[in-house]
């Protein structure tokens, strides 16, 4: 556990300390908070209908298709570009706990992304009442989509040693999990098959759901299942070295 | 050495897909298991939309499966937008409803009329339903049909020309309610017989939409009525199967009192539970006065007058009434006296009540009565206010509603809380209470007052105090590595 912790101390470390991640929160922050400043205008200072503009519009669904691949493309990519993973792997560490650390740093910074713009809520919750239980649900709703997301970011960087090529396959892989959502317009209301596509998609779980204060079990039950596949995969990836 | 190291290879290679396939099996036993036995809270504040154990017991008790469709043709002004509003949330109630119970309730269908026409008129054609049923909630089950109107799912305040800075908003949301109300009233077997008095000088039932009762009759059958004629000057009496008689106007003054046939039928229609709702004519007598005042009602002879204020602060005195007080423990004005409720009559006369009758609806203070109608003038001696303009009682196992005008229920004027009131009238003397009393609840409301000073304030907050931030965060880790360096 204490490597695991301090593995992912270091890749957050590292992450802090390049622009990249700085560019990525200063680019964030600007179009985040122009978009949450004109939401609040489209929906005329309702603090609850806030919650589902903003976090439920394209430009928010666009930041969460992005953002995890762009943080986690150099994650492995980059070690084995540099040829820093076959040093790490002889220090004893496992490869599991190798991907799980990756994982949760990347984790770990696109969380702080969106708590970054816990303030703007702050400054409103001073003039209105804020619905604190929504606007929970709804972070829940992003850590857990953010945490597959992040996930499939970790497997991408670890099929491919150029991390462009690993940003534009993890983007390819959660716009596909994003574009689940569409299939159910090929079905009626009451077909099993719309409520399998309703299970599997992010954009039910969080429009529909999440940001406005229901939460379903099933929502963390699909996100961390899928979540624990792509890392377990992501581990098969590194092993595959050995065979 | 070779061949081992290839058949340690392909063993591993087996393993791995194993351990994958295994993996994968697993992930889906546990997406199985959770999308059967799930677990629902809402967490937002009130948690309207938290699905109780009554509510499962309603869904677990529906015989058949219900079907639910929604035309929305909304307009963008600021009422339609509240509307709207009440819909999403109707919406998001059924929604949640059929998570709980899929097979009982299906997920609804909404359609956008404008945006998705030829679905809209597919769906019309299979439904059977009118062209203009639209914003409503339609409730299908068999054969059986059930309508919400956006004003049976909350009580919506719009700007009147006396209050044009008035904002609309909701000020009952009574959604669940309705809802678990339609849901209980759609999957009864049988419906609700109602048969509507056609005697001399009343407006005939279908037709023309201005000088007809199409839209009572629309509106009560898309409530699960059964609506008919009947002509109690030439019948001899009321069918066996009848759940309520409204009599509209009952003749406008030149109707002969009942028959003797006739009313001995009544009165069996009242001993066997039934209903009658009688809607009084403007002036002379209805036929029905030997029945009421058996029920402790009698009508008053003259008109009800009051002062009401017009545009530009000026009062006028004249025949148009607004009954504001509601009788707070009768089932059916319990919700409307909660709610701020007018109900406006133009004209109404007044009714006196002795036991067991009860007063359901009287004027303000500044009504009274005027025995010989001419022009309206507040004299001292004549009566004061309150006038009482609706009256219930229970005769025997029957239920009797007298009101004191018919005009209501011509298409012009029935609408708003004089079409809410009426309605839980006929609800509550067929016996068959659709909109339950006491429901609703106030909307808690998290909107803010977005003045000029918040709005600059938090826009340099959010596009340029917290990205700075960001930015002066890279800048000093930038400067320290290089400072190291």
């Amino acid at each position: 556990m204490s490597r695991i912790i301090s593995l992912t101390r270091r890749d957050l470390l590292s992450l802090f300390v390049s622009p990249v991640a700085w560019t990525i929160i200063f680019v964030f922050l600007l179009v985040m908070g122009l978009t949450f400043h004109l939401s609040l205008l489209g929906v005329d200072g309702d603090l609850r209908q806030l919650v589902a503009a903003t976090y439920g519009g394209l430009v928010f669904w666009f930041m969460m298709l992005v953002i995890p691949p762009l943080v986690s493309m150099r994650a492995l990519a980059e070690e084995r570009r540099l040829g820093s993973l076959e040093m790490l792997m002889t220090t004893g560490v496992s490869d599991s706990s190798v991907v799980f650390s990756k994982w949760l740093a990347t984790w770990v910074f696109f969380l702080l992304l969106w708590i970054c713009l816990l303030p703007l809520w702050g400054l409103l919750s001073t003039v209105g009442r804020v619905d604190v239980g929504v606007l929970f649900s709804a972070y829940l709703g992003v850590a857990m989509v953010g945490a597959g997301f992040c996930a499939t970011g970790i497997l991408a960087s670890a099929v491919t040693s150029h991390p462009l090529a690993s940003a534009g396959l993890a983007t390819a892989m959660n716009m596909g999990l994003f574009l689940i959502h569409w299939l159910r317009f090929l079905y009626q209301p009451g077909d099993l098959e719309l409520r399998w596509i309703d299970h599997f998609s992010a954009v039910h779980h969080l429009g529909d759901e999440l940001t406005r204060g229901i939460f379903d079990l099933r929502i963390p039950i699909w996100w961390g299942t899928f979540t624990i596949l792509m890392l377990f995969v992501t581990t098969k990836v590194l092993e595959r070295r050995r065979w | 050495m070779s061949d081992f190291i290839n058949q340690r290879r392909r063993k591993v290679r087996v393993h791995v897909t194993l351990q994958l396939l295994l993996m994968l099996w697993i992930v889906w036993v546990i997406n199985v298991w959770a999308f059967h036995d799930s677990v629902r809270v809402d967490w937002s504040q009130g948690a309207t939309m938290e699905v109780t154990a009554d509510d499962r017991q309603l869904l677990a008790a529906l015989p058949r499966a219900v079907d639910v469709l929604v035309p929305l043709d909304l307009d963008p002004s600021a009422a339609g937008r509240v509307r709207a509003r009440v819909l999403t949330q109707a919406l998001r109630w059924l929604d949640e409803l059929s998570h709980s119970a899929p097979q009982s309730l299906r997920l609804p269908i909404s359609v956008d009329v404008n945006r998705a026409g030829e679905r809209w008129e597919v769906l019309r054609a299979q439904r059977g339903l009118e062209a203009d049923a639209v914003n409503r909630i339609h409730f299908f089950c068999g054969d059986q049909r059930l309508s919400l109107d956006v004003d049976d799912l909350a009580l919506i305040r719009e700007p009147s020309p006396l209050e044009p800075e008035q904002l609309a908003r909701i000020e009952v949301d009574r959604v669940r309610e309705s809802v678990e109300a339609a849901l209980r009233q759609v999957v009864r077997e049988q419906l609700t017989e109602i048969r509507i008095s056609q005697g001399s000088g009343e407006p005939p039932l279908r037709g023309a939409r201005g000088a007809s009762l199409v839209t009572l009759c629309d509106d009560l059958e898309a409530r699960g009525a059964r609506v008919e004629g009947v002509d109690l000057g030439l019948d001899d009496g009321l069918p066996a199967d009848t759940d309520l008689l409204i009599v509209v106007g009952g003749g406008v003054g030149r109707f002969e009192p009942l028959r003797a046939s006739v009313s001995r039928s009544i009165d069996r229609h009242l001993e066997a539970g039934g209903g009658v709702l009688v809607l009084l004519p403007s002036t002379g007598i209805c036929g029905w006065e030997e029945t009421m005042a058996a029920a402790g009602i009698s009508v008053l002879p003259g008109l009800v007058a009051e002062i009401s204020p017009l545009p530009g602060g000026v009062t006028r005195a004249s025949y148009v009434v607004t009954g504001t007080r509601f009788d707070p423990f009768h089932p059916i004005t319990a919700s409307l006296a909660r709610q701020r409720t007018m109900v406006r009559f133009t004209p109404s006369r007044s009714l006196q009540v002795t036991e067991p009758a009860t007063a359901l609806l009287a004027t303000g203070p500044g009504a009274w009565l005027e025995r010989e109608p001419g022009s309206p003038r507040r004299q001292r001696q004549e009566t004061p206010a309150p006038q009482i303009v609706a009256a219930a009682a229970q005769v025997g196992a029957g239920r009797m509603v007298v009101v004191g005008n018919w005009n209501t229920v011509l298409p012009g004027s029935w609408r708003g809380d004089a079409r809410r009131f009426l309605l839980a009238c006929s609800d509550w003397a067929s016996g068959r209470n659709l909109l339950p009393a006491g429901a609703g609840r106030e909307p808690v409301s998290h909107r803010i007052e977005l003045d000029e000073r918040l709005r600059r304030s938090f826009f340099w907050t959010s596009t340029a105090i917290l990205p700075g931030c960001a930015l002066l965060g890279g800048l000093l880790v930038a400067w320290a590595r290089r400072r190291d360096s």
